[in-house]
C-alpha cells in the first residue's frame, strides 16, 4: 500500500499489463478491420477476431483502471538485460544462420553466445561446452536421426 | 467383458519389447527432467519430438506420455531431498517432504511418494479405461454447438482454477485465442494478421510458441538471480514404512487419487492444481493441522498421489474429445497429427490398439518408475551438481533444433526467439502464461465451431440456449465466471491459494 504515488501506480505490473492488452487488442482490431466482416449467420474472417479484440481491450482497460486507482499493482523488478540479449541473440543466430552456416558452426556460435549469458563461465569452459555440443548434435541429429541439415552450410562452399 | 479384451489388447501392445523400451526411455527421461529444475515436460517433449518422427505412432505416444508422468516422480525426489522442487507440481511436496528429510526420514518420504504415485497411477489407469470409451461414444453425438459450449466452459474453468489475478487470466486467454487465429482463414482464405509473410500463413507453430515462452523465457528468468545451489543432500535412510506410517497414508492417498482424477480432466487443471488442492484438503482434515509444514507424512502422500493421478487423467479430454486441457496435451496432439492421426471421439473405436496400448503403458510405466527410481536416487542427486550455467546453453541448442525440425523451417526458430522475449515480458508483468497457451490451442477450434453453429442456427445465437446440453454447459460457465468475480469470493479464493 506504500506505492500510492501516481507515477508508481502507472508503471506497476498490473497497469502496464493493462496497457499491453489494450495495445495488442488495438493492433488486432486495426488489422481485422481490413478483413471481410460477414454477418452473424455467415461470419467472415474478421468477425471473431474483432469480437475478441473488443473484449480484450475492455478487460485491459479495466485492469489498467483498477491498478491506477488502487495503487497496488505490484512493482516491476529490473530486467536481466545481459541474459535476455545474449540468450535471444543465440537463438536468432541459430535461426538466421542454420541454412547458411550449417549445423556445426550454428551450434558453436549459439552455444558460445549462450554461455556468455550467465557471466559465470570462463572462455575455456565456453569453448569446451560448444565443442561438446557440436559433436553431440552432429551425432544425434545428423548421424542418428538423419535430419536434413548440412553439417557445414552453403556459405562456406 | 469388453473391458478385459480391450485391456488385453493394450497390454499385448505395450508389453512388446519395442514399446517397453520406449516406455522405459520416456519414463527415464521424464524422471531426469523432473529432477532438473528449470526444465519442464513441455520443453523436453518439444525437444524430443524429432526423435519420435521415425517411430510407430504407438511407440511415440507411449514415450511422450512416459516423459510426462515420469516428470512427476522426478520432481518429488529433489523436492524431498534438497527442498528444490524440480517441477512446479512438486512445490507442495517440498513443504513437508523436506522437513521429513531433515528429521532423517527422507527414505520414508521418498517411499511414500513412490507408493502414492504408483497407487494413483494404477487407479487412474482403470479410471481412464472405464470412462474414456463411454465419453467418446457420447461425444460422437456432439455437433458444433456442443463443442463450442464445451470449449467455452473449459476456458472459463481454467480461469477460475488458475492462481493469480482473474482479470489477467481472462485477458491472457483472449490474447491466446487471437494469436491462435493468425494465418489463413479456412473459409474465406484471407490471410489474417500475417503482415504479408508467407511463413505465417499456416499460423504460428505451437511448439515454437511454447518453447519460446517456456524454454527461452524461462531461461532468461533463471538468469536473473546468480546461481547458488546449496547441495546439502539429506541422508536417504531406510525406505521401509512402519505399520503406523502405512496406516496414516492410506486415506490421504485415496483422497489424493480422487482429487487428481477429477481435477485432471478439467482444462487448465492437471497435475499442478491437483497437488495444491490435495494439500489443502489434507491440512483441513488433519487431526493436528499444526504438524503440517513440520514433516507430516500426509502432506507428502496426498499431493504426490494427486499430481500423478492428475497428470494421467488429463489424457481423457485429449483422447476422447480431441480437446487438449494443458500445454503438454497440446504437444501430444501435435505429435499425433504429425503421424496423420487426429484425436477425437472416433479415435477410441478406430485406433483401439493405439488407445489401449497407451493406457496399458501408463500402468507399466508407473511400475517401472517405482522399481527404477528408488535405487537410482543417488544418481539423480549427483546430477543436480551439474551447474545450470552449463546446462542452459545445451537446452537452448536442443530446443532450437527441436523447433526447427518439426517443419524443417528456420522461421519457426525466429518465432521462438520472439516468443522468448514476449514470455519474459509476461513474467515481468506477472502474467501467468498457461491460459495463453490454452487459448492459443483452442482458438481455431472455437472459431470454427462457432461459425458452424451459427450456420446451423441460421444466425440466431439464442438457439444455443434452446439445446439442453449447450444451455447447461454455457450456463455453468456463466455462473462460475460471475461467482469468482464476486468481490468476497475472489478474496476468499486468494486466501486459499496463499495457503
Amino acid at each position: 500500500m506504500n506505492g500510492k504515488s501516481p507515477l508508481k501506480a502507472l508503471v506497476s505490473q498490473d497497469a502496464l499489463s493493462g496497457l499491453m492488452f489494450m495495445a495488442v487488442a488495438g493492433g488486432f482490431a486495426l488489422l481485422a478491420k481490413e478483413l471481410s466482416l460477414g454477418t452473424a449467420l455467415r461470419m467472415g474472417a474478421g468477425y471473431f477476431p474483432l469480437a475478441l479484440s473488443g473484449l480484450l481491450g475492455l478487460i485491459g482497460f479495466a485492469i489498467f483502471v483498477r491498478a491506477v486507482l488502487s495503487g497496488c499493482g505490484g512493482a516491476v523488478t529490473p530486467f536481466a538485460w545481459r541474459g535476455l540479449i545474449l540468450v535471444v541473440a543465440s537463438v536468432l543466430v541459430f535461426g538466421f544462420g542454420l541454412n547458411g552456416l550449417g549445423l556445426g558452426p550454428a551450434v558453436a556460435i549459439s552455444a558460445l553466445l549462450a554461455t556468455m549469458a550467465s557471466g559465470q563461465v570462463g572462455w575455456r569452459g565456453s569453448l569446451v561446452l560448444s565443442a561438446v555440443l557440436v559433436v553431440f548434435t552432429w551425432l544425434v541429429f545428423i548421424l542418428g536421426l538423419g535430419l536434413p541439415i548440412p553439417l557445414i552450410g552453403t556459405w562456406f562452399s | 467383458m469388453d473391458l478385459f479384451s480391450n485391456l488385453a489388447l493394450g497390454f499385448a501392445t505395450s508389453l512388446s519389447v519395442h514399446n517397453l523400451a520406449y516406455c522405459f526411455v520416456g519414463a527415464l527421461f521424464g524422471t531426469l527432467i523432473g529432477v532438473l529444475p528449470g526444465l519442464g515436460p513441455v520443453a523436453t517433449i518439444a525437444m524430443l519430438l524429432p526423435i519420435t518422427f521415425g517411430l510407430e505412432p504407438v511407440s511415440a505416444l507411449i514415450m511422450l506420455a512416459g516423459i510426462y508422468y515420469g516428470a512427476q516422480y522426478g520432481g518429488s525426489t529433489t523436492a524431498i531431498l534438497i527442498n528444490l522442487p524440480g517441477e512446479s507440481t512438486s512445490v507442495v511436496t517440498a513443504i513437508d517432504g523436506y522437513q521429513m528429510a531433515r528429521k532423517g526420514k527422507a527414505g520414508t518420504a521418498l517411499a511414500t511418494a513412490a507408493l502414492g504415485s504408483f497407487f494413483a497411477g494404477t487407479i487412474t489407469t482403470v479410471f481412464i479405461a472405464l470412462f474414456a470409451p463411454p465419453l467418446a461414444r457420447l461425444a460422437l453425438e456432439f455437433g458444433p454447438p456442443e463443442y463450442f459450449a464445451l470449449m467455452v466452459l473449459g476456458l472459463i474453468a481454467s480461469i477460475t482454477l488458475a492462481s493469480g489475478s482473474l482479470m489477467k487470466a481472462l485477458a491472457m486467454i483472449l490474447l491466446g485465442l487471437l494469436l491462435g487465429l493468425i494465418g489463413r482463414d479456412i473459409y474465406t482464405t484471407e490471410a489474417r494478421f500475417t503482415f504479408g509473410l508467407e511463413n505465417l500463413s499456416d499460423g504460428l507453430q505451437f511448439v515454437a510458441l511454447a518453447m519460446g515462452i517456456y524454454g527461452v523465457g524461462e531461461i532468461v528468468r533463471n538468469l536473473e538471480t546468480p546461481e547458488q545451489r546449496s547441495v546439502a543432500v539429506a541422508k536417504v535412510g531406510g525406505l521401509i514404512l512402519t505399520r503406523e506410517e502405512f496406516r496414516r497414508i492410506i486415506a490421504p492417498v485415496l483422497r489424493g487419487t480422487g482429487i487428481g482424477s477429477i481435477l485432471g480432466i478439467l482444462p487448465g487443471g492437471g497435475a499442478l492444481l491437483s497437488s495444491f488442492a490435495s494439500y489443502a484438503v489434507e491440512k483441513k482434515l488433519a487431526r493436528d493441522p499444526g504438524e503440517f509444514g513440520k514433516g507430516a507424512i500426509e502432506g507428502v502422500a496426498g499431493p504426490e498421489s494427486a499430481n500423478n493421478a492428475g497428470a494421467q487423467s488429463s489424457f481423457i479430454p485429449m483422447l476422447t474429445l480431441g480437446i487438449p486441457s494443458n500445454p503438454v496435451m497440446a504437444l501430444m496432439v501435435g505429435a499425433l497429427i504429425i503421424h496423420g492421426i487426429t484425436p477425437g471421439p472416433a479415435f477410441v473405436a478406430e485406433k483401439p490398439q493405439l488407445f489401449w496400448g497407451l493406457i496399458a503403458s501408463m500402468w507399466v510405466g508407473n511400475l517401472m518408475l517405482v522399481v527404477l527410481n528408488l535405487p537410482l536416487i543417488g544418481i539423480w542427486v549427483r546430477l543436480l551438481t551439474v551447474p545450470y550455467r552449463y546446462l542452459f546453453p545445451a537446452i537452448i541448442v536442443f530446443s532450437a533444433i527441436g523447433v526447427f525440425s518439426v517443419n524443417n523451417n528456420v522461421a519457426d526458430v525466429l518465432v521462438m526467439a520472439g516468443m522468448g522475449v514476449f514470455g519474459y515480458v509476461l513474467y515481468k508483468l506477472n502474467c501467468e502464461p498457461a491460459p495463453l497457451l490454452l487459448g492459443f490451442i483452442l482458438g481455431p477450434m472455437l472459431e470454427e465451431n462457432l461459425r458452424r453453429s451459427m450456420l446451423l442456427f441460421r444466425g440466431d445465437a439464442l438457439q444455443f440456449f434452446e439445446r439442453p446440453l449447450t444451455a447447461t454447459l454455457l450456463g455453468i460457465a456463466a455462473v462460475s465466471l460471475i461467482v469468482v468475480l464476486l468481490p468476497n469470493v475472489s478474496r476468499k479464493r486468494e486466501v486459499v491459494f496463499k495457503e
